[in-house]
């Protein structure tokens, strides 16, 4: 397997700000770790590492029994105490608990969606091991880890849901598309990931692209203190000069769709709902009418090479509608207040859409998130739909494109798949099997 | 789960009720109503057809007129049927006046798609005929079905990696009626397969046998028995080399004028839909015969049953996410 992302670490707990590892991350992750709670690719909660569960009226309190005999990778049984060991400092409005074979956990407030909140990587149960790393009770084992460059998972023969099929998977991190695209040609690599421009020329080559349904977003974020863009007017002549069409079709190769709501049509189901009309006559006009008007500074990650072809394009469609704009190139950790608006690319973390919009707007609009909360839980389409509207009122939040996840898959590569909601939960590599290998 | 029937219900009835009950509240009482409806969910036309004559009878009970869609009506409804994973989305856009600018109101249901999972299609005139017999959410390895009592009762018995669990019906439904655990030291392989002999009385998975009278399960017994190559062959199944692939297989006796007759299924890997297709094996050849049956995943089990008349099958429904247990046969075409 080959990625472009350097993971830095393994770790479920994680709090990895770069787009392109926490993608590469989310995607390694399962091969180790597990959660209590599985979401299948209609996005229903399925048992895990926890085979049922139930809660009281309120659903302030559930109960998760342990599957029994599973074991972590060094060999210690998954036991209530260890499952609350991983889960105690997850959430601070969490109390967790253990008795008999349950595991339980009690919250501040009503948790019907706790189910799906559990399915969240972040949430598999990790056990610190004696030697200091970090093991789970996935079908794969770490064997070797060099941060950032190369990593070896080998079979769990003890595996719980029965041994992989695939003795081990090596990875290879931070190869360059090119690279990926032809080891992938020449059977060096079974799996790689693709960015959006390299699709083509794979197909063309007929090679097996595997497209998932969008899992990241790209919008702009306009920076709340910065005095060039209170004007609402200055953020609005930007969003209707952008021509979100042709970012799909030209540097995403048609491998993405426009993006007017937070939430895409697969997760929400309203998406469609919403529109932003390409307007840079009424972008100009409204532009004309800023006096003084200010020159914007948009502020985009360094380590990605698609966020800097989109800013550009972006410069290129606002300084068409007359728009005095520059670009920043800064790593992703970088703090810096030297900018008036960022381009972000954000991964979407649950295919539950009250989740999902929390934790997006968790980092687009901190404090913004509280809102969320205060929504009926479990919110009906048409809350979630007046809370994300709510959201994007007053261009401060502008979505751009949705991406994909897309994968090149050797020829030889069998039970490789990744539908639906499964698209945010990572590589799924129990089943895989390779023709033509020894199993 | 047992199998059921939702098509008998519609179940957008429901749906179309709360959703005209809240336009209504947008509109002035008998206005003329212009409505337009756009699919974008996964919902089949005919489908869709019937929400649209269900949706304009609810308006009209209302008080409220159908326009034409070329005439022109105070009120526009675009109505766009969506959908996410969980739920049928429905969403109305509602414009008051005709003009561009005038009110525009959003207006949301959703339903549930869990209560609107179609039942697989069974009306085809084709020669093999599949009737399901139960699904669930955990992995089936193999089935049976005990005949009925005096009271026509019958038993359906399902083996699962960690059980081997009885059903018997009551009033017509499927009741747990008890569950023997199959203890195993170490985890089952990937792919375990299991099968049960009705005849035998018996349940084996790899290196484990659980036996006893199956109309008394609480004295069955689950003991571990060597791990030989017949026992693993015995579990393999038919299988037969279709493009290449060696694939399920089943061979029943005499029907439709041949000695016999080959079931198969596709050669697709887990992740694809599947078929089971009839093959006639005269001469060392296989040829097929008919429209195969279609399934919405792939075909895990296919067994002959012991008439040679039927063959069970265990698949897995990859829209539902549910492993189901189906009866396959062969009838004529005449």
């Amino acid at each position: 397997m080959e990625i472009g992302a350097s993971v830095a670490s393994l770790d479920p707990a994680s709090n990895v700000v770069n787009a392109s590892e926490t993608s590469g991350e989310s995607d390694l992750l399962p091969l180790v770790f597990e959660t209590l709670v599985v979401l299948d690719a209609n996005g229903v909660p399925q048992p895990g590492l926890a085979t049922s569960w139930n809660h009281d009226s309120a659903a302030r309190i559930w109960k998760f029994h342990l599957r029994p005999g599973v074991r972590f990778q060094d060999g210690s049984p998954l036991t209530p105490d260890s499952a609350v060991s991983a889960l105690a400092n997850v959430d601070p409005a969490w109390h967790v608990s253990s008795s008999a074979d349950t595991v339980s956990i009690e919250t501040s407030a009503p948790a019907p969606d706790l189910p799906f909140l559990l399915a969240e990587s972040r949430h598999a149960l990790a056990r610190r091991a004696d030697d200091g790393n970090s093991v789970g009770t996935g079908p794969f084992r770490t064997t070797l880890w060099q941060a950032g460059k190369r990593a070896v998972f080998s079979a769990n023969p003890d595996y719980w849901a029965g041994r992989p099929f695939l003795d081990s998977v090596e990875v290879t991190m931070g190869a360059a598309s090119q690279t990926r695209t032809i080891d992938l040609q020449l059977g060096k690599a079974d799996l790689v990931d693709l960015p959006p421009d390299m699709v083509r020329r794979a197909t063309d080559d007929k090679l097996r692209v595997s497209v998932t349904v969008p899992t990241d977003l790209l919008a702009l974020v306009f920076e709340a203190d910065r005095r060039a863009v209170q004007d609402g007017r200055v953020r609005e002549a930007l969003v209707r000069s952008i021509d979100r069409a042709a970012i799909v079709n030209f540097i995403l190769q048609k491998q993405g769709e426009t993006a007017a709501s937070l939430l895409p049509e697969w997760l929400s189901g309203t998406a469609f709902l919403f529109t932003v009309p390409v307007d840079p006559a009424g972008a100009h006009s409204l532009w004309e009418h800023i006096k003084p008007s200010p020159t914007l500074v948009l502020r985009y990650d360094s380590d990605g090479a698609l966020e800097q072809a989109i800013a550009e394009r972006i410069t290129v469609d606002a300084r068409a509608a007359g728009i005095s704009i520059i670009t920043r190139a800064l790593p992703a950790a970088t703090k810096s207040a030297d900018y008036d608006v960022r381009l972000v690319r954000l991964q979407l973390s649950s295919p539950e859409p009250r989740a999902a919009l929390s934790d997006l707007l968790d980092v687009l609009s901190p404090g913004s998130s509280e809102d969320v909360e205060s929504l009926p839980n479990p919110a009906s389409a048409e809350e979630i739909y007046n809370r994300e509207r709510g959201s994007l009122d007053g261009f401060r939040i502008v979505p751009l494109v949705y991406l994909p996840r897309i994968y090149g898959v050797g020829n030889r590569v069998r039970n490789w798949e990744i539908r639906g909601g499964n698209a945010l939960e990572g590589w799924q590599l129990g089943d895989v099997w390779v023709e033509g290998e020894a199993q | 789960m047992a199998a059921s029937n939702p098509q008998d219900a519609r179940w957008w009835d429901s749906a179309v009720d709360s959703f005209v009950a809240k336009i209504a509240g947008d509109l002035k009482p008998r206005a003329a109503i212009s409505l337009a409806m756009k699919n974008i969910s996964s919902l089949d036309s005919a489908t869709v057809a019937g929400i649209r004559a269900s949706l304009e009878i609810a308006i009209r009970r209302r008080g409220f007129a159908l326009a034409s869609p070329d005439a022109k009506a105070s009120t526009t409804i675009e109505l766009t049927l969506s959908e996410n994973l969980q739920d049928y989305i429905w969403a109305a856009v509602i414009h008051r006046g005709t003009h561009k600018d005038d009110e525009e109101q959003v207006e949301i249901v959703s339903v549930s798609r869990a209560a609107a999972v179609p039942a697989a299609s069974s009306d085809r005139a084709m020669s093999l005929q599949r009737q399901i017999i139960w699904q669930q959410a955990g992995k089936i390895l193999d089935f049976a079905m005990i005949a009925g009592d005096a009271n026509g009762r019958f038993a359906l018995v399902i083996l699962e990696p960690e059980r081997l669990a009885f059903y018997k019906s009551v009033t017509g439904q499927l009741q747990l009626d008890g569950a023997v655990t199959i203890a195993h030291e170490k985890p089952w392989p990937r792919d375990v397969r299991g099968k049960i002999d009705l005849e035998a009385q018996s349940a084996t998975l790899p290196g484990v046998r659980c036996s006893g009278p199956f109309d008394h399960s609480e004295t069955i017994q689950c003991s571990e028995t060597a791990l030989d190559k017949a026992g693993i062959a015995q579990l393999a199944g038919g299988s037969v080399e279709i493009s290449g692939r060696d694939v399920e297989a089943a061979k029943l006796g005499a029907v439709c004028g041949m000695d016999s007759v080959l079931l198969a299924s596709g050669t697709g890997d887990w992740t694809q839909p599947d078929v089971i297709r009839a093959y006639s094996s005269a001469e060392q050849q296989l040829a097929a015969l008919g429209t195969p049956l279609d399934y919405a995943g792939p075909v895990l089990v296919l067994w002959g049953s012991s008439d040679r008349r039927s063959a069970r099958v265990v698949s897995r429904n990859l829209v539902t996410g549910m492993y189901e247990a189906s009866i396959v046969s062969v009838s004529c075409n005449r």
